[in-house]
């Protein structure tokens, strides 16, 4: 939970923010001076020599607590506030050299441990560093243009990043900085997209991740995402309604724009969405950096294909007043984006009534994780206590559209960790009829 | 038609290192796929290339018995100079 909250403030720090929210921003002309040797360069085709603005890892390291930005200096004093050296047990006093962040009490410390330096967490840690800076670096972002719809005869490959970027037509991302920061605010709605979508890179088992059960429920979402290739046209309009996605427990995947969510829909652009956030922290008021409830939802309406509706309550609490119902397995998918089923702070919460009310429904539910620990105990807890009413849908696996951007917890500098870096998915089990 | 993309570079018309990195899970089939064609198209080339050019110009066309002093003659003629 703690681990959460420190990220969602960097993704909410007021210069982020202004990034996320301008998808207009274009490149600087840089101030490149048409030299001689420039011509000449340019004449035999050599690269051009890089801009003093282009991010590298080596300006953009700076110790935490000398940081040119004053909240990561902040962040700095709340590492040595919150967390205890893991050597000495004593206060954190002493920033590490190699990666620039506070981590030990003091250099004896610091060469004593050995277990930091064998595993080379500390070049993991630096790119935490680098990456922050390069976040508040005030450089130009033109990789936050996203591209619009696909032109219909492309086809989008999903296998990894790197394609996706490349056959949607992205910004060429060249350096891990651009990676980094536009993976943390897609890698929601592409988790999304590359379970559900035709071409998803999770194949059945034993090749992947994918239960036969998984692939029931799969195959039903897939029937109303392509209406077009039906074997029987006889109805492509079988439900009147959009297909809704439930996002259980929602935080800084709430906060994301609209923009960002629509790159969903134009994966599918044969179907419409409504995304649900639930959960006591989806609404945000800004201006009092306050979460707010709210007695009816709050629906922002993108275009006419997709709708992002907030529920300011729990779950459990909306399956009771039955406020979703009918649900349908073929349009209704639930996703719950690090949810800490197995985490002491949240497991009551989730464990009780919310799974109950999520199993009931039947529908498919995909959960992620920070790591491989955290999804491995989130599906076991789920198992061993709702193990007679579950299918596995998908084996915890890396996901292959997790965010790219290293973060750290605050509580414990060397917990490092990226966002969705692993996918599972289960289902409430569904009892067929038998012919007798 | 020759529309820029944002996958090459804008001044020296290189591929960008997001392409290569794209690039790559295709990058060895795409080699063999490319030398098993050129293989191809090449083999056929010089094939018809060896046949054609056998070159034996009447070395089956045999030549008749030729006198001893017309041979004499023949060799005054072009021998003296």
């Amino acid at each position: 939970m703690t681990v959460l909250m420190s990220s969602i403030n960097t993704l909410r720090h007021p210069m982020s923010m202004n990034i996320l929210n301008k998808n207009t921003l274009t490149s600087l002309p840089s101030s490149q001076k048409r030299s001689l040797m420039g011509f000449v360069k340019n004449a035999l085709g050599l690269d051009p020599s890089p801009s003093p603005d282009d991010p590298t890892p080596e300006n953009r390291f700076h110790p935490w607590d000398q940081s040119p930005s004053p909240d990561l200096r902040e962040r700095a004093a709340r590492i040595r506030t919150l967390a205890k050296c893991p050597v000495t047990k004593k206060e954190i006093n002493y920033t590490c050299p190699l990666s620039g962040i506070p981590t030990h009490h003091s250099r004896e410390a610091w060469e004593a441990d050995k277990d930091y330096h064998q595993s080379k967490r500390y070049e993991i840690l630096k790119k935490v560093n680098i990456y922050e800076h390069d976040l508040r670096s005030g450089r130009p972002f033109p990789e936050f243009d996203f591209p619009l719809d696909q032109i219909h005869d492309r086809v989008v490959n999903l296998t990894n990043w790197d394609l996706f970027f490349y056959t949607r037509n992205f910004y060429s991302m060249d350096t891990e900085f651009q990676l980094a920061a536009v993976t943390k605010m897609l890698s929601y709605p592409m988790t999304i997209g590359s379970i559900l979508h035709q071409f998803s890179p999770y194949s059945l088992n034993p090749k992947g991740p994918i239960t036969l059960e998984g692939l029931k429920s799969l195959a039903a979402l897939r029937y109303s995402l392509y209406p077009f290739q039906r074997k029987s046209n006889i109805s492509l309009k079988l439900h009147d309604r959009p297909m809704r996605i439930f996002i259980l427990g929602a935080r800084a995947e709430a906060q994301l724009p609209g923009h960002v969510w629509k790159q969903l829909q134009f994966l599918f652009p044969d179907q419409t969405f409504e995304i649900h956030f639930i959960g006591t922290e989806c609404l945000l008021n800004n201006e009092k950096n306050k979460y707010i409830k709210s007695a009816i939802p709050v629906v922002k309406k993108i275009d006419e294909t997709m709708k992002l509706i907030y529920h300011s309550d729990y779950f459990h609490v909306y399956h009771e007043a039955q406020d979703f119902v009918p649900y349908d397995p073929y349009l209704d998918v639930f996703f719950t984006f690090h949810p800490g089923f197995a985490a002491p702070e949240t497991s009551d919460l989730w464990m009780g009534d919310t799974m109950k009310a999520l199993l009931e429904t039947k529908c498919a539910i995909f959960t992620t994780g920070f790591n491989k620990q955290d999804i491995t105990n989130d599906v076991e807890i789920v198992k061993a206590r709702y193990g007679k009413e579950m299918d596995t849908l998908m084996d915890p696996i890396k996901n292959s559209y997790g965010s790219t951007k290293w973060e750290l917890n605050d509580m414990n500098p060397q917990e490092i960790f990226q966002f969705n870096m692993y996918v599972a998915g289960f289902r409430g089990k569904r009892y067929h009829t038998i012919k007798r | 038609m020759l529309a820029p993309s944002n996958y090459t570079d804008k001044r020296t018309w290189k591929m960008t290192p997001a392409m290569i990195r794209a690039r790559k899970p295709f990058f060895v089939r795409n080699m063999v796929g490319l030398s098993a064609l050129l293989g191809a198209s090449l083999g056929i080339y010089f094939y018809t290339y060896r046949v054609l050019h056998k070159d034996n110009d009447f070395a089956d066309v045999p030549i008749p018995p030729i006198d001893k002093k017309e041979l004499e003659a023949l060799q005054k003629e072009f021998s003296t100079k």
